[in-house]
C-alpha cells in the first residue's frame, strides 16, 4: 500500500429503523468477517441509544477494523457510545441525507457529522452525486461523495429482502477503500456464504461499474449549520426526573420525528373533500386543520408512514411522494397548503408533475 | 344509566368536538404507530383535567425522551407492573387532598397507561386490585399491540397463537412456539370485577367507537377498563401505511370484537354490532393474517385452526367475544324435576 | 395493638389539647400515632409480620375516626409502594412499610420512589429473609436499599420511634432533601413489646411540621409536567448527582430538625446520628444498631461498675451515614467491636454491613482502633447482656493484647 494510512479504520452505516435493520446488520457483520478473513481484526457495533429501532427512524451500525494487527489495538474500540469520529459513513437509504435525528435535544444532525476531513461518504441511491449534493449540508472540510447505484432496500423486522444491496456496497468499498477490504477479501468472503457466485458477481459488479465519486469542496451542498444541543448542568434540572410539558396544540419544540420519512404526503386541495380522514388517523397529529376546513401536513412532523393517502377516499388527494423530489428538510419544510393558497395554478402543475412519481397506494382504490 | 354526555356519531363530529391535541407531535413512534394513535385519542376524549399514568413499554420509552415530551397533560412513568397501583395512589391522593381542603374540589380524570406485558402479565394483579377499589375514579388502558415491542418484538400472553416473536421464532424443529391461546383480558376484567361499571374494548381504527367509549368510561366513574387492539407495524411486519387497514381486518374477521359492558350491559359495537346483527358478513380470517409477516409460516391447516377458534366464538360462546362457556343451562335434570 | 377505650379518651385529649399524653403501647403503636398527628394522606397496607401491626393501628384510628387518611389494601408490597408513590407525586403525605422479604418485593418501587425524589416515609419492621421464612429480626432487609437515596435511622424505644417519624417527615419533605426515609425497627423486641411512651399534642405537631409542598413538581392539571421521561446516557449522571447532593444536605437538615424537635418538645437526643453511652475514657466502644443497645448498656453499667472501661455507640442514621462522628467517638479507641444483626457475605472481612462501613469510616481517621466483628442475633435470637459481656471481654482481652486475633465472630453459633 502507498498511503501511509492509520492503522484503525471506523465505519458508519447509517439506516432506517426496522426497515434496513437486518440490512444493516448484516453488512456491518459482513465486513467484519471480510476483515478477518483476510487476516484483520475488526468489530462491530450497534448506537445503543437507537435500539430498540422505530419504523423509519435513522439509526446506526459502527464497525472497527484494524489492518494486521492483533485484537488490543481494538481495546479503545471497544466499550463506545460511538466513535469520536468516522471515515467513511455508509448511507444506506438517500432520504437520510436529509438528516439524522434520533433523541430529543440532539436535533437533526447532517449525516456527515462524525465524518473525518477527507472521509468517505458512501450513498446507495439512484441518483448522481451532483444531484445528491442538493440534499446534504456543507461542511467546513472537503470529503469524497460516493454513489453506488442501487434501489432502496427495504424489509421488515421478520423479513430481510436479499436483494444485493449488502454485495453491492462491499464491492464499493472495495472499490473506494481498497486500503480496508480489497475486492479479493470481499470475494473470499461472499464465497463462504450460500449462493456465492450470484453474491460475488453482484460485488463485481458495483466494483466495475456502479459507484460514482465526486469530490466535495468545503462550503459545498445545502447551507445548514448544525448546532449542537446545550445541555444543562445537574444544578439547573428539575430534580426527581421532572420537565415542563406541552401546551395544548403544541408540538414537540425539541424533537420533531420527522427524519423518520422516506415519502411524504403531497395533497391536492382542489379535489379535498374535507371529509377530515386524514386529520383523524395521522397517529403524528401532522394536520392543522385551516381556517377554511382543509387539513394542512406540517412536515417537519411527518414520519411519513402514509396511512393519510391510505385512508383517504379520494383517489390521488393524498399522494405519498419520495423525500428526494423535494430539496426542503432540515427542519424547514414546503407549507403545501400555503403555497396551493398563494398559487393555485402552479400548485396544481407542480402537484401533476408529482404524481406520476407517487408511490402506488392502495390497488382497490384505484 | 343513561350517559349525560354527547358522544361522537360521524368522523366530523370528532373535528368539532376533539380538534385539541393534548397527546401531541414529536414523539419517538414508528411510522404508522397505532398506540399512538389511541393514546391521541384517549387525551383527546379525556380533555386538560387529567392526569395520565404511563407504565413502561413503548409508549413510555418512544413518547417521552428526556427533557421532552409530548404531552400537554401532567404525566408520570410507573413501573411496568404499576399501572392498577398508580392510578390507585393518584386517585386515593386526590380524593384525600380534596376532601381535607388541600386541593380544590374538581373533577380530575386519572387514566393509567399500560401495554399489554404490563398490565395481562406484570402487572394482572394490581390491576385486578385496582378494580376492586369502587371508591375512586379512574379508567386503566390497556394498549395491546401483541408483544413487549419496545424490548424487541417478545412473546407475551397477548400474542396471538403462532404468532412470531422473537421469543417464539420459527425453526426447522418447532414451527410454532407460540402454541398459547390469547388471554380475553376485558371479558376477565368485567366478569371478575362486577363492579366495574364500564368495561370495554376498542381499536383506533375505529376512532368513534373509541372516543366514546373513553368518555363514556370517564363519565361512569369509578374503576374502568379499556382494552385496545393496536396494530404494530414494527413487530406485525406490515407497510406502516397499513396500519388503519389491518386495525379494521381485525374487527372485520371477527378476531377483535368491539363491545362494551356498561353497568353488567353487554353491547357489542360499531362493526362488530353489525356482524352480530347480519348487516355485514365476517371475512375470513386469512385475509388479516396474510397481510402481516409475523404469520408468514403459519400453514393453511394453521390458518383453518385459528378461523374454527374465532367461529367458535361467534358462534357457539355463551356471549360472543366475552364468556367462551357453551350453553348447558338450564341443567337439563334439574328442568325435569321441576316439571314434574 | 390496637387502640383500646381507655386509651380513646388520651387520643383525644392529644388531639384537641395541648399536653402531651403517656399511654402504653407497642413501638408500631407509637409510629401509628405519629401518623395520626402528622396528618398522613394517603397509607396503603399489606400483611406482613412485624410491621403488619402499624397498619392495625392506623386502621383502627381511622376507623374510629381520630385520623383521616385513605387507607389501601394493596395486593402485595410492590402495589403497595407504587401506591405511595403515585399518591405522593400528586401532594399527599403518605406511610408505607413492610418487613423482609415483603420489603425486596417492592423494590423496584422503592427505589423509583428515591429516584423520583418523593418523600415517602416508611416503616421497616427488621425481619430475616426467607428462605426459610422466620419472622424474628435481621436488618438485612433494610440494609438491601442502603444505596439506592433512601435516609435510613434506627430506633430503639416506641419513644424515639414516634418521635422519629415526625421527624423523618420534616427531614423528608425538606426541599433540601426530598428523599423518602425508612425508619427500621426490629421486629419482635420493638415492634411487639410494649412499653410506655408520651404522644405530643397534635398542636405542636404542626407547629414542628410545616404542609407537604412538592412545589413545581406537584402532578396537577394546573402544573402539566412529565415526571421521569426515559433517558439516555446524557443525563443520567446529572440526576445521580442531584441525589448524591440531596443526601449530603440531609446531614445538615436532620441536625437542624433535632434541634428544633427539641424545642418545641422539650425532648432532647443530643447528637441525632448517634447515641454515645460511656464512650470518654473508653478502652472498648461496642457499636450497634437498634434494640441490642439495651443489653449492652447494661452490659457496660455492669462492667463499668468493675473498673472495665467500656462504652457503646448506638448508630441511628445509617444513610447518610455519620462518618464524621464516627471518626469522632472511636478515634483512638484501643478497640472497636460492631455488633451486626446482618451479614454481607463475601464483604472485605467477611462481615456485617455495619462492621464493614464503620472500618471504612475509620480508615480516614489518624488513629485507628483496632476493630472486631460479632454477627450475632440473626433471625430473632436474643442477646442477653451476659453475651454482651462476653463480647466485650473478648474485646478487652484484644485491647490488652493489643491485637484481634479473631476479626469476625459469628457469637453463639453452634458447632
Amino acid at each position: 500500500m502507498s498511503v501511509q494510512a492509520p492503522s484503525i479504520y471506523t465505519i458508519e452505516i447509517i439506516y432506517r429503523g426496522i426497515h434496513q435493520r437486518h440490512l444493516a446488520r448484516n453488512l456491518s457483520r459482513g465486513i467484519v468477517y471480510a476483515a478477518r478473513m483476510a487476516g484483520n481484526v475488526a468489530l462491530s457495533y450497534q448506537r445503543y441509544g437507537d435500539d430498540p429501532e422505530r419504523d423509519g427512524v435513522p439509526a446506526k451500525y459502527f464497525v472497527v477494523v484494524a489492518k494486521g494487527a492483533n485484537e488490543e489495538i481494538l481495546d479503545a474500540e471497544a466499550a463506545r457510545v460511538e466513535p469520536d469520529y468516522v471515515d467513511v459513513s455508509i448511507v444506506l437509504d438517500d432520504t437520510i441525507l436529509k438528516g439524522v435525528e434520533s433523541w430529543a435535544w440532539q436535533g437533526i444532525q447532517p449525516v456527515h457529522l462524525k465524518l473525518r476531513a477527507g472521509g468517505l461518504l458512501i450513498v446507495v441511491s439512484k441518483r448522481s452525486p451532483d444531484e445528491l449534493l442538493k440534499f446534504i449540508p456543507t461542511r467546513d472540510s472537503p470529503y469524497t461523495l460516493v454513489v453506488v447505484y442501487g434501489e432502496r432496500s427495504i424489509g421488515d423486522f421478520w423479513t430481510f429482502p436479499d436483494d444485493g444491496t449488502v454485495e453491492r456496497v462491499l464491492g464499493a468499498i472495495a472499490k473506494v477503500m481498497p486500503n480496508v477490504l480489497t475486492i479479493d477479501d470481499v470475494k473470499r468472503y461472499l464465497e463462504s456464504l450460500d449462493k456465492p457466485s450470484e453474491r460475488v458477481n453482484r460485488a463485481l459488479e458495483a466494483y466495475q461499474s456502479l459507484v460514482k465519486l465526486r469530490e466535495v469542496k468545503p462550503g459545498e451542498g445545502l447551507p445548514y449549520k448544525y448546532e449542537p444541543p446545550h445541555l444543562p448542568g445537574w444544578k439547573d434540572m428539575m430534580i426527581g426526573g421532572a420537565i415542563p410539558g406541552l401546551k395544548p396544540n403544541q408540538r414537540n419544540p425539541y424533537f420533531t420525528g420527522g427524519t423518520a420519512k422516506h415519502y411524504r404526503p403531497v395533497v391536492n386541495f382542489d379535489k379535498c373533500i374535507k371529509c377530515s380522514l386524514c386529520w383523524e388517523y395521522c397517529p403524528d397529529s401532522v394536520f392543522d386543520v385551516t381556517p377554511d376546513g382543509y387539513f394542512n401536513p406540517v412536515l417537519a412532523y411527518c414520519k411519513g408512514c402514509g396511512v393519510c393517502a391510505e385512508v383517504c377516499p379520494v383517489p390521488d388527494t393524498i399522494i405519498m411522494v419520495d423525500e428526494m423530489e423535494f430539496e426542503d428538510g432540515y427542519g424547514k419544510f414546503i407549507d403545501e397548503y400555503r403555497a396551493w393558497k398563494e398559487n393555485r395554478e402552479a400548485y396544481r402543475k407542480w402537484f401533476e408533475s408529482l404524481l406520476p412519481k407517487a408511490q402506488i397506494i392502495s390497488v382497490r382504490k384505484r | 344509566m343513561t350517559i349525560s354526555i354527547k358522544l361522537a356519531r360521524t368522523v366530523k363530529d370528532l373535528l368539532m368536538m376533539a380538534q385539541t391535541e393534548y397527546f401531541d407531535a414529536g414523539h419517538r413512534t414508528c411510522q404508522g404507530c397505532e398506540s399512538a394513535m389511541v393514546l391521541r385519542w384517549v387525551a383527546k376524549a379525556a380533555g386538560p383535567n387529567t392526569i395520565v399514568i404511563g407504565a413502561t413499554g413503548c409508549m413510555y420509552v418512544a413518547n417521552t425522551t428526556y427533557y421532552t415530551t409530548a404531552w400537554a397533560l401532567p404525566w408520570i412513568h410507573t413501573q411496568l407492573s404499576g399501572t392498577g397501583s398508580a392510578v390507585v395512589g393518584t386517585a386515593a391522593a386526590l380524593k384525600a387532598l380534596i376532601e381535607k381542603g388541600k386541593l380544590p374540589n374538581e373533577k380530575i380524570n386519572v387514566i393509567g397507561i399500560c401495554g399489554d406485558l404490563g398490565c395481562a402479565d406484570a402487572g394482572l394483579s394490581e390491576v385486578s386490585n385496582a378494580l376492586t377499589h369502587t371508591k375512586y375514579n379512574f379508567l386503566i388502558l390497556m394498549y395491546d399491540n401483541e408483544s413487549s415491542a419496545n424490548t424487541d418484538i417478545q412473546e407475551t400472553t397477548m400474542t396471538p397463537y403462532g404468532a412470531l416473536t422473537t421469543f417464539s421464532p420459527s425453526g426447522k424443529q418447532v414451527r410454532i412456539m407460540k402454541y398459547r391461546w390469547k388471554k380475553n383480558m376485558a371479558a376477565m376484567m368485567a366478569v371478575g370485577h362486577p363492579e366495574v361499571r364500564y368495561v370495554a374494548t376498542a381499536t383506533a381504527a375505529d376512532p368513534i367507537d373509541l372516543y366514546n367509549k373513553v368518555k363514556k368510561a370517564l363519565e361512569i366513574g369509578g374503576p374502568t377498563f379499556i382494552h385496545t387492539l393496536d396494530p404494530c407495524p414494527k413487530g406485525w411486519g406490515y407497510d406502516p401505511k397499513y396500519s388503519h387497514e389491518i386495525g379494521r381486518l381485525a374487527v372485520e374477521t371477527g378476531i377483535w370484537p368491539l363491545f362494551e359492558i356498561e353497568d353488567g350491559k353487554f353491547r357489542l359495537t360499531s362493526t362488530s354490532a353489525r356482524i352480530a346483527s347480519g348487516e355485514i358478513k365476517r371475512k375470513p380470517v386469512k385475509e388479516y393474517l396474510r397481510r402481516q409477516t409475523r404469520f408468514k409460516h403459519l400453514t393453511d391447516e394453521d390458518i383453518e385452526y385459528i378461523q374454527k377458534k374465532v367461529d367458535e366464538m361467534w358462534e357457539k360462546w355463551l356471549i360472543p367475544g366475552l364468556i367462551p362457556l357453551t350453553r348447558e343451562l338450564p341443567y337439563p335434570e334439574v328442568t325435569k324435576a321441576s316439571t314434574k | 395493638m390496637s387502640v383500646s377505650a381507655l386509651e380513646t379518651k388520651r387520643l383525644e385529649a392529644v388531639l384537641k389539647g395541648d399536653e402531651e399524653v403517656e399511654v402504653v403501647g407497642t413501638g408500631t403503636d407509637a409510629v401509628a400515632y405519629a401518623l395520626m398527628l402528622a396528618d398522613v394522606d394517603v397509607t396503603s397496607a399489606y400483611p406482613i409480620r412485624p410491621y403488619g401491626g402499624v397498619m392495625q393501628t392506623v386502621a383502627k384510628l381511622i376507623a374510629d375516626g381520630y385520623m383521616k387518611a385513605e387507607y389501601i389494601v394493596a395486593a402485595h408490597e410492590h402495589d403497595q409502594f407504587e401506591i405511595v408513590k403515585h399518591a405522593s407525586a400528586v401532594g399527599a403525605r403518605t406511610f408505607v412499610g413492610s418487613s423482609g422479604v415483603g420489603w425486596l418485593l417492592a423494590i423496584e418501587a422503592i427505589v423509583a420512589i428515591s429516584t423520583d425524589r418523593y418523600p415517602v416515609v416508611a416503616l421497616i419492621g427488621n425481619r430475616a429473609l426467607d428462605d426459610p421464612g422466620a419472622y424474628g429480626v435481621e436488618h438485612n432487609d433494610a440494609l438491601m436499599v442502603r444505596d439506592v437515596g433512601w435516609l435510613l435511622v434506627w430506633v430503639d424505644t416506641a419513644q424515639e420511634a414516634l418521635d422519629t417519624t415526625l421527624i423523618a417527615y420534616r427531614v423528608a419533605e425538606d426541599p433540601r432533601v426530598m428523599l423518602p426515609v425508612g425508619i427500621s425497627m426490629d421486629g419482635a423486641f420493638l415492634t411487639h413489646s410494649e412499653h410506655v411512651f408520651r404522644i405530643p399534642p397534635k398542636s405542636k405537631v404542626q407547629k414542628f411540621l410545616p404542609p407537604y409542598d412538592l412545589g413545581n413538581r406537584k402532578l396537577h392539571p394546573s402544573n402539566v409536567i412529565s415526571v421521569a421521561p426515559q433517558v439516555n446516557e446524557d443525563w443520567v449522571t446529572e440526576i445521580r448527582k442531584q441525589m448524591d447532593e440531596a443526601m449530603k444536605n440531609a446531614r445538615k437538615v436532620i441536625e437542624e430538625t433535632y434541634r428544633d424537635f427539641a424545642k418545641i418538645f422539650g425532648r432532647d437526643y443530643g447528637n441525632p446520628f448517634v447515641e454515645p453511652y460511656m464512650v470518654e475514657d473508653a478502652d472498648v466502644v461496642m457499636v450497634g444498631m437498634g434494640t441490642v443497645s439495651k443489653p449492652i448498656k447494661e452490659a457496660v453499667r455492669r462492667l463499668r461498675a468493675k473498673g472495665e472501661r467500656v462504652g457503646f455507640l448506638r448508630i441511628r442514621w445509617f444513610r447518610p451515614f455519620p462518618t464524621e462522628d464516627i471518626i469522632r467517638y472511636l478515634s483512638g479507641v484501643k478497640v472497636v467491636a460492631v455488633v451486626d444483626r446482618d451479614y454481607s457475605f463475601g464483604s472485605p472481612f467477611d462481615g456485617g454491613a455495619v462492621f464493614t462501613e464503620i472500618r471504612s469510616a475509620l480508615y480516614e481517621s489518624e488513629r485507628r482502633p483496632l476493630m472486631m466483628n460479632f454477627i450475632g442475633g440473626l433471625g430473632g435470637r436474643e442477646i442477653t447482656y451476659n453475651d454482651a459481656i462476653n463480647m466485650f471481654n473478648m474485646a478487652l482481652d484484644a485491647a490488652r493484647k493489643g491485637k484481634v486475633e479473631q476479626r469476625v465472630i459469628w457469637y453463639g453459633v453452634r458447632e
